[in-house]
């Protein structure tokens, strides 16, 4: 069975050369491809259909956008049972046979609400810098925040500074050093239009549309 | 809808990585679609789909906080569908038999009913359903997972050289069929 | 751990989960040990605080989830203190009260 096409044009090419061709970037340059007009319209039709391909499934995706909630459920009910806890960070304690703490997973959480209470603020990623097991080590704390556009990205930054170390102050007794708040990103409120990339209720993307998604024509 | 729902996948991704099930829940609201209509079109069960875009986002809750590129989550999590999905294409016996599910065209309507990019999809909805099943998969996790060769041969349990066969015979009867869809 | 520690820990259970502050309790022990240990009882309640014993005396672990109204290190002093009061003479080696959520 030989299914292999022969060259292409006369190229002296195959068709899956050109496949490879094209996985490549078309780099390093093969101008007997390159020149050829007939391996040309195969490398434009090898990129169309793979282009439609992803089309398709976004298509598919978009024609069924809705989960179905009893299966959401079930995945995070399972998502749930695994904590991610963390350190444990202690509390002092008089009685050496009482032992207090709280988990380094229950004050991440604790400086992401922190940071979230503030308007305009959504906090990412939150880091415990520091020995936090040993009582009366100072830490640092490095928080990454996306905020509304239009905000004073230092106000905003310096809210989420105040609001962490008073939660922290109040809830933990960790030496509080640094606490460094990064704007790492933008997001509109739900009542602004979709930012670019966001996915709208219905599970369709919005936005410049990422070279894989399904093209309008 | 909260504020979250708002929020770029880098960011969600990294709350979820530090904990956080409400941002991964939004997350998997949001790439659940795409990533179980791939996985609908790779195995052509939407129950074994299910089950796999499922068991793949309880591996990547796991693994997220060791995801180097968090911007880049949905092809990461394609990434992993795509090794649940095959999992369970490689457990059924050669016996079992398929739902046949796959969203197919409605061939009732005629060409001139519908826009013709729908019916270039149409088309290749059909020659995919039409490819012997190896052949389908292999030109999924290629085109749709951006998989390489090597990667596809690891992921099915065959040769290179089997997945590049494959890849050939699919690309000629694909091109073949598309032909006039230009 | 004995049918007597079984007692005292679902005792245990509701003290700590009326501690003044006490949102939540939650299982002391990994979702993976928590199912070994259903198949093995049946269909009995499997308590969420730990209790063990070993030479020095029992050792406790309660596992909360705290409000935010009041400081975290403080409800957790009462749980202890609330632990020590309902395990009564026993000696104890140590109570472990850890904060796994302070609720928003």
């Amino acid at each position: 069975m030989t299914e292999r096409s022969a060259d292409i044009g006369g190229s002296g090419y195959t068709l899956d050369e050109l496949s490879d061709y094209l996985d490549r970037g078309m780099s390093p340059a093969i101008p007997a491809i390159d020149d050829n007009a007939e391996c040309q319209a195969m490398l434009a039709t090898l990129s169309r259909v793979a282009g439609l391909s992803r089309e398709l499934v976004s298509r598919d995706a978009a024609e069924n956008p809705t989960i179905d909630e009893g299966w959401l459920a079930g995945l995070l009910s399972a998502v749930g049972r695994e904590v991610r806890a963390g350190r444990d960070i202690p509390f002092s304690s008089s009685d050496p046979t009482t032992r207090l703490t709280i988990t380094e997973g229950a004050v991440r959480e604790l400086v992401r609400a922190a940071g979230d209470s503030v308007d305009g603020v959504l906090v990412g990623t939150v880091a415990i810098d520091g020995d936090v097991t040993q009582p009366g080590a100072e830490v640092a704390v490095a928080v990454t925040i996306s905020i509304v556009p239009r905000r004073s990205a230092r106000e905003l930054a310096e809210a989420v500074r105040e609001r962490v170390r008073s939660e922290l102050l109040k809830h933990t007794e960790l030496a509080v050093g640094a606490i460094d708040v990064t704007v790492a990103d933008v997001h509109l409120l739900p009542s602004d239009e979709p930012a670019p990339g966001a996915v709208t209720g219905d599970g369709t993307t919005t936005g410049p549309a990422p070279r894989d998604e399904e093209e309008q024509r | 809808m909260t504020t979250l729902g708002t929020a770029s996948d880098e960011l969600l991704a990294g709350r979820a990585a530090d904990g956080d099930t409400a941002a991964f829940a939004v997350l998997a609201r949001r790439h659940g679609p795409y990533l179980r209509a791939f996985a609908i079109r790779l195995t052509g069960s939407s129950a074994d789909a299910d089950d796999a875009v499922q068991e793949a986002l309880i591996s990547a809750w796991r693994a997220l906080p060791g995801l180097a590129d968090r911007s880049k989550v949905r092809s990461w999590l394609l990434s992993i569908v795509s090794r649940k999905a095959t999992d369970r294409i490689r457990a059924r016996r050669p016996s079992d038999e398929l739902d046949e599910e796959l969203p197919d065209s409605d061939d009732s309507n005629s060409p001139e009913e519908r826009a013709v990019a729908q019916s270039r999809l149409d088309a290749l909805a059909r020659v995919l359903a039409s490819l012997p099943e190896g052949q389908r998969q292999c030109w999924l996790l290629k085109e749709v997972g951006g998989y390489s060769y090597e990667e596809i041969a690891e992921e099915l349990g065959l040769t290179v050289a089997v997945v590049r066969g494959r890849l050939a015979r699919a690309r000629v009867t694909v091109i073949r069929e598309m032909e006039e869809w230009r | 751990m004995s049918a007597d520690h079984d007692e005292l820990a679902l005792r245990l259970d509701e003290v700590v989960g009326e501690v003044e502050g006490v949102e939540a309790v939650f299982s002391a022990d990994p979702t993976i040990v928590r199912s070994v240990r259903s198949l093995a009882s049946g269909p009995e309640r499997i308590a969420l605080v730990r209790v063990v014993e070993d030479s020095e005396g029992l050792r406790i672990l309660a596992s909360v989830g705290v409000s935010d109204d009041r400081q975290a290190p403080l409800t957790a002093r009462r749980v202890s203190d609330a632990i020590r009061a309902a395990v009564g003479g026993h000696p104890i080696a140590e109570v472990h009260v850890r904060v796994g959520r302070v609720a928003h």
